[in-house]
């Protein structure tokens, strides 16, 4: 009931500033909205929401903190790739060992067994 | 080229935030090897502090307040854990630091982040009887077991003077403790259950914390004693003693004890006359006096000046300036960013209890700007309860 008033309050407050109408019955609307998910909240679900967006948090941590992801910006949006995806050329074994033989591809292999390194060794740190 | 060495002393929070954002923003001088970032401390677990208040009532447990320090700091950094790592005495006139184990280090750049140490035997008798949720998993774990099991008497929670770190922790144990024996264990064994809250000073945070928490402790029915001047405790008549000579007899006693800087820092003649390493409010750089400053060393969190408040919040924003600080030195540009203060505290109303919805609110200021009325929320309390599991990924890799 108290916060009944107050939101009342705070909302002719609102009001009271020129926002009026509509606009206020958006913010009203806004703010029962958020009362549904503050209903929903409890202790544990709040553990759970929290801890499966750990994954997320640190995918955001590598992806800001890699050149890499520069590299594979800049690498999709090739126009070399994109003319390949207008029709992908089939590559067998003697294309794909012609392609290992030039200075891209060749690059692009060191940054993947590079990777593969890493990988490697950040698994091993226990 | 010379590589230029940055050493970072304590892998706490603060420390751990400026190695992670040297890592990502410095990674490419790292990787030509014109930079190199080094982080040293004694042991292998960061352990979140702040939710040793929440332990004993089952909020959090060990493993949501811990974690392997090497899964925290970024691989670029060079971290040095153990005897190599426990530092024991600076040099900053030669730029060096020696290790407990004899190992030496030298710097171009040197952050002091190695937090404060509990001074438990500066309280005559106080070790006698000695329980707190302040100073580790294992002390906070036994008063867990005391708020399992206590069934009548006084229970007093005496803080023995400032600063310590997170000042805000005894209110918000105090209120925990009352909702837990309330709501949790039931109102029967509350009322059997006097609880006393000894103050070493009139105000309880701001003026407009004070405000909110006051009122709060008021109505859980917390007998408030402000000012409380601490002399000795009296162990083997459970009596704590003020410097007026009043005895306060008691059944159990929690203490947050005094707090100082570390040995290795006083003890190479760091330290100001209240015991703490002088910095530049706004810089954060180590000032002594005009004679005795250096420009390439820093010094936040806890073991920073007794004016500065000694927080999670306030060394969360002094480390992301100051890794900022220290890019902005390796890189030549000369820019300084000015910490201005921002600090905080969480006030919890009540806790998520079968009978009462979580209330909370994250106070915060800045030098200039005094802390505003506020009221804590519900949103407030899951938002806190949320900051303590996203903290590991979020806050301590540096993201926000």
């Amino acid at each position: 009931m108290v916060e009944e008033n107050m939101s009342k309050g705070a909302l002719q407050g609102v009001a009271g500033q020129g926002l009026e109408g509509p606009a206020l019955d958006t913010l009203k609307d806004l703010l029962d909205t958020v009362g549904i998910l503050q209903n929903y909240l409890n202790d544990q679900v709040v553990q759970d929401l929290s801890k499966i967006s750990s994954p997320v948090f640190k995918l955001i941590s590598a992806i800001s903190a890699t050149d890499l992801v520069d590299i594979i910006e800049r690498g999709l949006q090739d126009p070399g790739l994109d003319k390949a995806l207008l029709d992908p050329p089939r590559v067998g074994p003697v294309g794909l060992l012609r392609a290992l033989g030039g200075e891209e591809v060749q690059r692009g292999m060191g940054i993947m067994v590079e990777l593969l390194r890493a990988i490697g060794r950040a698994s091993m740190d226990g | 080229m010379k590589t230029k060495r940055v050493l970072i002393l304590g892998a706490g929070a603060a420390g751990t935030i400026v190695a992670n954002k040297l890592a990502r923003e410095l990674r490419r001088e790292i990787a030509k090897e014109e930079v190199e970032v080094a982080i040293l401390d004694k042991n292998d677990v960061n352990t979140n502090q702040a939710g040793f208040t929440f332990i004993p009532f089952g909020l959090y447990t060990p493993d949501d307040i811990t974690s392997p320090r090497r899964k925290l700091i970024s691989p670029r950094v060079k971290t040095i854990l153990g005897a190599d790592g426990e530092v024991s005495h600076l040099d900053l006139r030669n730029r060096e630091v020696t290790a407990k184990s004899g190992k030496k280090y030298a710097y171009d750049y040197l952050l002091i982040a190695t937090g404060c140490a509990p001074d438990v035997e500066c309280v005559p008798g106080l070790s006698g009887d000695f329980n707190t949720f302040y100073t580790s998993l294992e002390d906070t774990e036994k008063v867990g077991d005391f708020v399992k099991t206590v069934e009548k008497g006084h229970v007093v929670i005496l803080t023995a003077k400032m600063p310590i770190p997170c000042p805000g922790a005894p209110a918000k144990f105090t209120v925990l403790l009352d909702d837990h024996l309330r709501y949790v264990r039931g109102e029967e064994v509350r009322k059997k259950i006097k609880i006393s809250f000894l103050w070493p000073v009139e105000g309880i945070g701001p003026p407009a914390y004070d405000a909110v928490v006051s009122p709060v402790l008021e109505e859980k029915g917390i007998n408030v004693r402000r000012s409380f001047r601490l002399s000795e405790v009296d162990a083997g008549k459970k009596e704590i003693v003020s410097a007026e000579g009043e005895r306060i007899q008691y059944d159990f006693l929690i203490t947050i004890p005094p707090f100082k800087s570390m040995k290795a820092l006083s003890d190479s003649g760091l330290t100001d006359e209240k015991g703490w390493i002088p910095t530049d409010k706004y810089t954060l750089q180590y000032h002594k006096s005009p004679t005795e400053s250096y420009e390439e060393v820093y010094a936040i969190g806890d073991t920073g000046p007794a004016g500065i408040l000694k927080t999670g919040i306030g060394a969360h924003y002094q480390a992301l300036v100051t890794a900022q600080n220290l890019i902005n030195d390796v890189l030549g540009s000369g820019v300084k960013v000015p910490y201005r203060g921002e600090t905080g505290c969480p006030l919890i109303k009540s806790s998520y209890t079968p009978s009462t919805k979580g209330e909370a609110y994250i106070a915060s200021w800045t030098y200039g700007k005094p802390l505003e009325a506020f009221n804590p929320t519900r949103l407030g309390w899951f938002l806190y309860r949320a900051y303590y599991y996203i903290y590991w990924d979020t806050a301590m890799k540096g993201l926000m």
